[in-house]
């Protein structure tokens, strides 16, 4: 954007808020699934807040906690989420022009918001590309959706007690997974790469310390990788 | 229950490695820099680990891979849910939709 139209900053912010309203009243539901799952491991309030912000990321972090509850091993439980989150390493390469001209603080911190509706929200926005008008609208819309997550994790911890523990709700969990699955399966290749690491983890579901997931995962990523080798 | 239990240590540790893995391409390696084929892999990660968690839910009862093809009340509520996800891109009514499917479907079963 040139700077003769450069946005007011309570424009920004508005447009920010706008924006990210529908978005994070749509993670509220995961955020409540993820928080009723966190009450399943030995995490009180505190700590459960701190680590879902120092996650920030709901299927890694619903990937960790079904871990935890099944009693996997401290690395198992770290490098499945890590392969989970690893995503956020091609959003944040991607972004790197968006942090490039910022204040230090802002290029350590600010990346830690990025998540799949934030980096959605902004890819190829070309009126976010001044400094100041993107800092303003990343941290205001990344505010919003990062209170509205929280709190809902907090209120699934806390009101866990009182929803019913039926099968069916319990399903929350993994429709939340296929809705974010879903989305990809537009293309032949992400269609192999999901049957590939499906298929896989359902084989060695039996095995410990969630181990059938990593090696899923490991088959869909191989998979992939080989089948963009024949595309080139 | 203490406030830093294992599984808080365990959280926080996936948090540290979350954020290096989100701050390393803005700050310590420039986006060109990374290998090209490391780039192309990762971009799999959604759909492999999506997928991959998927199918460990529904193979969690023992199930193993004739989870995926035995028709049973979770495995139709899977399908009916992806339908709705993949035709509207709504994680709420996804949601709403695979309860309430994987509800009907035991009652009726």
């Amino acid at each position: 954007m040139s700077s003769q139209t450069m946005l007011a900053p309570s424009t920004v912010s508005r447009t920010a808020l706008r924006e990210m309203a529908p978005i994070a009243a749509s993670v509220a539901p995961f955020a409540l699934v993820v928080g009723v799952a966190m009450r399943e491991v030995d995490i009180g309030v505190v700590g459960g807040l701190a680590g879902s912000f120092a996650i920030y990321g709901g299927s890694a972090q619903l990937a960790a906690v079904t871990l935890l509850k099944v009693g996997a091993g401290m690395l198992a439980v770290v490098a499945t989420a890590a392969v989970v989150n690893a995503r956020f390493l091609v959003y944040a390469a991607a972004m790197e022009p968006l942090f490039r001209r910022q204040p230090r603080w802002f290029r350590w911190l600010g990346p830690h918001l990025i998540v799949d509706q934030t980096y959605g929200l902004t890819a190829g926005r070309d009126e976010l590309t001044e400094p100041g008008v993107f800092r303003r609208y990343w941290l205001v819309a990344s505010a919003l959706l990062c209170t509205v997550w929280l709190s809902s994790i907090a209120i699934g911890m806390t009101l866990g007690p009182v929803l019913p523990a039926s099968a069916p709700l319990h399903f929350a969990a993994v429709a939340v997974l296929i809705g974010l699955l879903a989305p990809h399966l537009r293309a032949p290749v992400p269609i192999l790469v999901a049957t590939v690491a499906a298929v896989t983890a359902a084989a060695g579901a039996a095995l410990p310390g969630g181990i059938g997931l990593l090696v899923g995962i490991g088959a869909g990523l191989a998979v992939g990788g080989l089948s963009d080798r024949r595309q080139r | 229950m203490s406030v830093l239990s294992l599984s808080v240590v365990a959280l926080l540790l996936v948090g540290v490695v979350s954020w290096a893995m989100r701050v390393l391409p803005v700050t310590v390696l420039p986006t060109g820099r990374l290998p090209v084929t490391l780039q192309r892999v990762l971009v799999h990660a959604g759909p492999a680990a999506l997928a991959a968690m998927v199918a460990t839910a529904l193979a969690a009862d023992g199930g193993g891979l004739t989870a995926l093809v035995v028709p049973s009340p979770m495995l139709v509520a899977t399908l009916v849910s992806g339908f709705v996800a993949w035709r509207t891109r709504r994680l709420g009514l996804t949601v709403v939709v695979g309860i309430l499917t994987l509800w009907v479907v035991e009652l009726v079963l």
